[in-house]
């Protein structure tokens, strides 16, 4: 006689098929409940990173902002109280809770030139040099450093000048556009201080910064150069301040600039404003998720009950045969498992991909957010698949008994 | 095992049984493994309600039923699991076939419990029953006779300690009754089973040791 898997008799009698398209409902409720819950998550946990610079080189600023003072109209026509921040501000900003580091400015107080003779172009400007620490440099280079008896000095520009060099004055103008590599293997000749107090050093470009609009060189240069160069005064307090926060869309953060009259980039009201948008809408979606993950965990919890009440007297039986009841419940349960882990996993996955596709349109906008779901998705699920399988066994364990 | 049974009454017979006909109810009693019980009674008088009662389908007695350590009254569903997979097996009077199931399905049902009973040991048992070209036959288009023989082959697939026969051959010919009694002798006969069989009549199918009345 062909032996047949004793465990297909048993499904024979307890897992009778009748009936079982109206659990197909109740599985897609759940799946698509479980997923749209993910999905909240991940929007609402990857804007937050993003918001909080995990992954750095956000277009939302990431964790690093630049404020100076508002400059107002006297100060424009008489010129006589620059907008600068006194030891008492800066204190007052280190001390806000969503401020990690603060720094400091420092600019070059002697003239600065510098000039470049080429073969088709020659060129020679004042400008302006200044130096923030260096824990504040984003691409920092590797031979970011200067000592004083060294005749070559390391020069990082912000990319902003690049582009407008490049989409402004070069197409303007009618000369070549440059790439970052041929702006660094250019060589310039920079003067500092005059007369009699003056040197001549060679400046090149060692990198370029997304994150601070200026010319910088290397802390240790300003400060040489201020000490033999500059006209004897004081050392004056900083016009701008470079602030690393944990969120620059920091509601507190945002009230506590607007109140002191500090400027700062736009870019950190768009994120507080696409941040209220976006918790909003997480919101509203995790809501819609419990509600569907309500109605499809009862119509599933009801099926299983249903299940159990139609194989009831073929338990009794099978009791009275010598099963036992806990083994009885346990078989029964053990086919609920495999429905529940098989929705859970196509929630996983529908979540995995939501979250690979978000990532690829946040980057097309420059926003930076992890590819692959993070703890908190993956605790979520896990949540949801073990509520269900608890309530599932309370049901199966209550029927059989 | 031994059972032990003292002053067992039904709740349902409490107030109008006949303590002076009957021998089972309200008596002390002891059976010892390999023991052969007859317990005869006419229609009514409780021979169902009797087996049922020591096979522990039914809670509503007085009195104390004790197999080996174990009190019916006092027993968890677990162990009377095992009881019931491994030491005491039954053929119920209504039979209790799953008619869903195929003759083979019904048997192995039982047989894989305890997976002691080869499959080609019931296979010959069900052929010595005259159902070997049955096997495939869904149990609900048997006769009650052949029902009857399915029942027993069931019962013959676990290990047993004590066989509990609800008048077991009520729908066999006598040439099938002498098949059926024969199988149980032998099998029962292997590891020295006592057999309790309740009958309306009178009968010499085995060599009783103790027969009641109801």
């Amino acid at each position: 006689m062909k032996q047949r898997p004793r465990r297909v008799i048993l499904r024979k009698l307890l897992l009778r098929r009748r009936g079982n398209k109206r659990l197909w409902p109740a599985l897609l409720s759940l799946c698509l409940g479980t997923a749209i819950l993910l999905y909240a998550i991940i929007l609402y946990t990857g804007f937050r990173d993003a918001l909080s610079g995990k992954y750095d080189k956000s277009s939302i600023e990431g964790t690093y902002l630049t404020i100076s003072k508002q400059i107002d109209a006297e100060q424009e026509i008489t010129k006589q109280k620059p907008a600068l921040f006194s030891n008492t501000e800066i204190r007052a900003l280190g001390s806000l809770p969503v401020v990690q580091d603060i720094g400091m400015f420092t600019s070059a107080r002697f003239p600065v030139e510098v000039a470049f003779k080429g073969d088709s172009m020659q060129f020679s400007t004042r400008l302006f040099i200044e130096s923030v620490p260096d824990r504040f440099i984003d691409n920092k280079p590797l031979d970011w450093y200067w000592q004083y008896t060294a005749k070559e000095v390391p020069v990082i520009v912000s990319t902003e000048f690049l582009n407008l060099y490049n989409y402004g004055y070069a197409s303007n103008q009618g000369v070549p556009q440059l790439t970052m590599g041929t702006i660094q293997s250019l060589h310039f000749t920079l003067n500092i201080g005059t007369g009699n107090n003056a040197a001549e050093y060679t400046a090149r470009v060692a990198g370029f910064s997304d994150r601070i609009s200026s010319i910088l060189v290397p802390e240790a240069f300003i400060q040489y150069g201020n000490k033999h160069f500059a006209p004897a005064q004081q050392e004056p307090q900083p016009s701008r301040l470079i602030l690393k926060v944990k969120d620059p869309s920091d509601d507190l953060l945002v009230e506590y600039l607007h109140e002191a009259r500090y400027e700062t980039n736009n870019e950190l009201l768009r994120a507080n404003r696409m941040r209220t948008v976006v918790y909003a809408a997480t919101l509203g979606m995790g809501l819609l998720a419990i509600v569907l993950l309500l109605m499809g965990g009862t119509v599933f919890t009801l099926f299983t009950e249903l299940t159990v009440a139609r194989a009831q007297h073929n338990m009794q039986l099978l009791v009275q045969l010598g099963y036992s009841p806990r083994f009885l419940s346990r078989f029964i349960f053990r086919r609920y498992v495999f429905i529940i882990l098989a929705v859970m996993a196509a929630a996983g996955i529908v979540a995995i991909y939501a979250q690979v596709r978000t990532a690829k349109a946040a980057l097309e906008m420059g926003i930076h957010i992890a590819r692959f779901p993070g703890w908190e998705v993956w605790v979520a699920l896990a949540v949801v698949t073990v509520v269900l399988l608890v309530l599932v066994e309370r049901k199966v364990d209550k029927g059989v008994r | 095992m031994r059972l032990s049974i003292n002053h067992l009454i039904p709740l349902p017979l409490k107030q109008q049984h006949n303590t002076y006909n009957a021998t089972a109810w309200k008596q002390d009693l002891v059976f010892n493994q390999g023991e052969h019980i007859l317990v005869q009674g006419p229609s009514g008088s409780g021979k169902t309600l009797f087996i049922n009662t020591l096979y522990g389908l039914r809670k509503d007695f007085a009195g104390k039923v004790h197999w080996g350590a174990y009190n019916l009254h006092e027993i968890t569903a677990q162990q009377l699991s095992q009881l019931r997979a491994a030491s005491i097996s039954v053929v119920f009077q209504d039979l209790r076939l799953f008619p869903e199931l195929t003759v083979w399905e019904n048997i192995d049902i039982k047989r894989r419990i305890t997976d002691t009973v080869t499959g080609y040991d019931a296979e010959q048992w069900l052929g010595r029953l005259g159902l070997g070209n049955k096997l495939e036959a869904p149990a609900a288009q048997l006769s009650a006779g052949e029902q009857q023989r399915v029942a027993i082959v069931r019962a013959l697939s676990q290990p047993f300690e004590w066989l509990l026969l609800d008048e077991p051959f009520s729908h066999l010919d006598f040439f099938n009754r002498q098949k059926a009694v024969a199988l149980i002798k032998e099998v029962a006969g292997y590891t020295r089973a006592g057999i309790i069989v309740s009958s309306v009549a009178m009968n010499e199918d085995f060599v009783y040791d103790k027969k009641m009345l109801l």
